[in-house]
């Protein structure tokens, strides 16, 4: 019987001798299981435990008296937003908002990663490596504190620029149709470096024989990018791309907070802005939870759906 | 065999440490074992205590640094470790949340969450420990201080949030104008609206690049808006709909001004100046900062705003230019309004107490006797002078006569009253008139008075307290109503709107956004109101 067998065999035809190999080999690896305990303990009580807690949504939860002490009120959370006049609208903007990172940011960031690795002076690369970082670090009221000085109507430098050249000052902030290309402009700026980061590493551990392979057989430059580089860091797309979508409805709450405007906000409210006013803002920790559920559900679909053709088609998947 | 035994314990070490980040917050909840002897009980003595502040973060003054917490803690031998939150709802829900109240919390917000944290045992029932604090006993029981009080009074014998009085409101509203420019141009202030308007236009003639009127905030918080409003009929007398989504009218009925036809005749007014340039354009998205430097910088000349930005405001604007003046102008009605009104009232709300909505909350923790001790000592006749006026020698000093003034370098050298945090709310239970009249200038002085000519009377408020289904309908379409009704209004003043759809506006609400359902619920729990307190 081969090894496969023994690992796969019917219990019921050796169940002493595979036990017997489990128990051996656990001993044997007994100290990668001791390395390992942190990692799981913290998955447990970090990840699987707090799961518990979902089921506030569907208690009229008081933080003081706990579960036990909190009247269950069923779906009413849910009901409530469901019922909303609104829930389509924020689903709909806050999609609105992931879907511009999964097909505007996501590709960017690859294609920038790509053209870094063609950088031939090390110097220039360092430098443009480190200017496009930089943004990461900026605190995102930083970040929409500058889109405002740049974006002024009066004092701002774009429309300063747009007034030199005879056009009528642009409101940005106060007009709908800017809100998003502003929140994703300003997405790209601050996350395209920074993005990179996963792409390089994966481009470095390219064969540089399959380089030289290319060259001999005529490929020039760009043809090595498209047929050697992009479908060895494959893989690493597919995966950053699935986790991409797997969060497709998880806008930056801070940044559109601080967009926002009375004016904007038939773009601008979104799941997460919803749950701030009303719930966590409130104190409403059952309401909160039960709206977040409901993205965490519509996100959870996404990510299998993208995983699901994903894996039929690149063969890449990430379960 | 070592490296194995170390990589054993490093692997124990982690899982412990794992375990100890998760470990209980017993800073909470111990209210049921603190069981003074009322009749022999000594409040302690706060030497070398520490009082957990967490509060509202005040734009106009940094209490962490400023000089009245140091003369606090000097007075009292502790120590006050003030944390203001940011965005301080969020933070205190995720506090509450983690088991981690707070010694004393101190807010400008007030609604029926916080008397939900109380009614959960986060908060002490004020009422049952008055006997521990006489000063804050006489505070409640004066009646100077009722209408506050009833405001913040869940049910009889039940308050959770103790008040801030403000003897007297010192930031009505009222036109704000630059004295010297008109000076300058030989200028008069209008009396109506057509010369308001002609005034606008002469400015902006003379400054071709300037905005003449100028308000701030109006997409955020819509104060300057609603303040403005009442000189065109609007009413903001919430009678306890801490919402903002209705406000009573002259007959107390609910309805909701941003809708109304004095809003639609303010708003087309407004926006007319807007397309004419007499208006500050960045109006729907202006924040204090741009507003200040607006008038320092010659761009706008009028306003609409409040009287205690006066000091901070002549003070920058002197700092550049010796000549700057700035000083409230008498306020006159407009629109039809103008032809109806038999009086002209600035009140943004009349009735919000006067003009507090601060409050503070004490944690139902370890520390509750010496959080207690704290409080009490703010509502003190000690506490009220320290806070109001300093230390005498060091920040004020008496005159032959007996009268208190303040020492000219120690508000130059603070930067005024607000900076070096007196009266300020956070640091203080009752803050006072006369140290505030003492360190305006006489201009300012001047500008207070007649801002307070225009303040209307103060009624008694009650929150309005939904019961279950109530609250399902609030919950459900409020937000939604209100944000409504607030977009299209300032879509229609940015002209993104056509302002003939106005009146459709309140058919959208009622056929989409579940009005009158909601109009509904606060005129029911209006009568429930009515019917306890007689009114």
């Amino acid at each position: 019987m081969s090894a496969t067998n023994v690992a796969t065999g019917s219990a019921n035809r050796l169940p002493a001798n595979n036990k017997q190999n489990i128990f051996k080999r656990f001993w044997k690896t007994r100290f990668l299981f001791v390395l390992f305990l942190p990692a799981l303990v913290y998955y447990i009580l970090f990840k699987y435990v707090p799961m518990w807690g979902v089921s506030i949504a569907v208690y009229k939860y008081s933080i003081f008296k706990g579960m036990a002490g909190s009247k269950f009120i069923g779906l009413y959370n849910f009901k409530i937003f469901f019922q909303s006049p609104e829930w389509w609208l924020y689903t709909k903007n806050t999609f609105a908002l992931g879907a511009m990172g999964v097909f505007i940011s996501f590709p960017l960031t690859i294609v920038f990663a790509l053209l870094l690795n063609e950088v031939r002076g090390a110097r220039f690369k360092k430098i443009t490596q480190t200017v496009s970082y930089l943004p990461h670090f900026l605190s995102v009221v930083v970040v929409v504190g500058l889109m405002k000085s740049l974006c002024d109507p009066t004092t701002g430098a774009i429309n300063s620029i747009i007034k030199a050249f005879g056009g009528e000052p642009i409101y940005f902030f106060t007009e709908t149709k800017w809100f998003r290309p502003l929140y994703e402009i300003s997405a790209v700026w601050s996350g395209l470096g920074w993005g990179t980061i996963v792409y390089l590493a994966a481009i470095s551990s390219v064969d540089p024989g399959l380089y030289e392979a290319a060259r001999l057989d005529g490929a020039g430059r760009f043809r090595q990018m498209i047929n050697i580089t992009l479908p060895t860091i494959m893989p690493t797309v597919s995966t950053m791309f699935i986790m991409k979508i797997g969060h497709i409805l998880g806008d930056s709450m801070e940044k559109v907070l601080l967009m926002q405007s009375a004016v904007t906000y038939e773009v601008s409210q979104t799941i997460s802005t919803y749950t701030y006013y009303v719930g966590m803002s409130k104190g409403n920790y059952d309401f909160s939870t039960a709206i977040t559920l409901y993205s965490s559900v519509v996100n959870l679909v996404f990510l299998f759906g993208a995983n699901f053709i994903s894996k039929k088609l690149t063969e890449n998947s990430i379960f | 065999m070592t490296k194995r035994l170390l990589a054993l314990v490093l692997a124990l070490v982690c899982c412990l440490s794992l375990f100890a980040g998760c470990g209980d917050n017993s800073n909470s909840g111990n209210e049921g074992n603190f069981n003074p002897d009322l009749e022999n009980y000594e409040a302690p003595d706060l030497t070398g205590k520490i009082i957990n502040i967490y509060a509202w973060e005040n734009s106009d003054f940094d209490p962490v640094k400023s000089w009245l917490k140091g003369a606090i803690e000097n007075e009292l031998g502790c120590t006050i470790n003030y944390v203001p939150l940011d965005s301080f709802s969020q933070q205190i829900a995720t506090m509450m949340a983690e088991g981690d109240v707070p010694d004393l919390t101190f807010s400008n917000v007030y609604n029926n969450t916080y008397d939900t944290y109380g009614e959960d045992g986060a908060y002490i029932n004020l009422y049952n420990y008055l006997d521990l604090m006489p000063n804050v006993k006489a505070f409640i029981e004066d009646p100077e201080n009722a209408s506050d009080v009833s405001r913040l009074t869940v049910s009889e014998g039940v308050m959770y949030c103790l008040p801030v009085h403000s003897e007297k409101q010192v930031d009505p509203y009222i036109f704000l104008y630059r004295s010297d420019i008109f000076e300058k141009h030989g200028l008069e202030w209008p009396t109506n609206q057509e010369e308001f308007t002609a005034v606008l236009r002469k400015l902006k003639e003379e400054y071709p690049n300037s905005y003449p009127f100028v308000m701030r905030g109006i997409n955020g918080n819509m104060q300057s808006l609603m303040g403005f409003s009442h000189l065109w009929g609007a009413t903001h007398v919430n009678q306890g709909a801490y919402n903002g989504i209705f406000t009573l009218d002259a007959d107390g009925n609910y309805y909701m001004a941003q809708v109304s036809e004095s809003y639609k005749e303010m708003t087309t007014y407004l926006k007319g100046l807007l397309d004419e340039g007499l208006m500050h354009p960045s109006c729907a998205t202006m924040d204090a900062a741009t507003w200040y430097e607006s008038f320092a910088s010659n761009t706008s000349f009028i306003t609409f705003d409040k009287t205690d930005r006066l000091p901070v405001m002549n003070r920058t604007g002197q700092s550049l230019n010796p000549d700057f003046q700035v000083k409230a102008a008498e306020p006159f009605n407009f629109g039809s309004y103008a032809k109806t009104a038999d009086k002209v009232s600035t009140s943004f709300a009349p009735g919000i107490g006067s003009g507090t909505t601060f409050w503070y909350a004490v944690g139902n923790n370890e520390n509750v006797e010496q959080t207690m001790a704290y409080l009490d000592w703010l509502y003190s006749e000690e506490g009220v002078q320290l806070t109001n006026w300093g230390v005498e020698g060091e920040s004020y000093e008496v005159d032959a006569d007996g009268n208190k003034k303040f020492i000219e370098s120690f508000l130059a050298e603070q930067k005024g009253l607000t900076m070096a945090g007196l009266r300020q709310p956070g640091l203080c239970g009752v803050r006072k008139n006369d140290s505030w009249m003492a360190s305006l200038s006489a201009e300012d002085a001047a500008s207070l008075e007649l801002a307070l000519q225009y303040v209307e009377g103060d009624p008694a408020q009650h929150l309005l307290r939904y019961n279950d289904e109530e609250q399902m309908i609030y919950d459900t379409y409020a937000l939604s109503c209100f944000n409504y009704a607030q977009t299209q209004l300032s879509k229609f003043l940015l002209g993104q709107r056509d302002l003939a759809e106005w009146d459709q506006v309140l058919g959208e609400l009622k056929a989409k956004y579940h009005y009158d359902e909601l109009l509904e619920v606060h005129n029911s729990a209006l009568a429930r109101v009515k019917e306890q307190y007689g009114i």
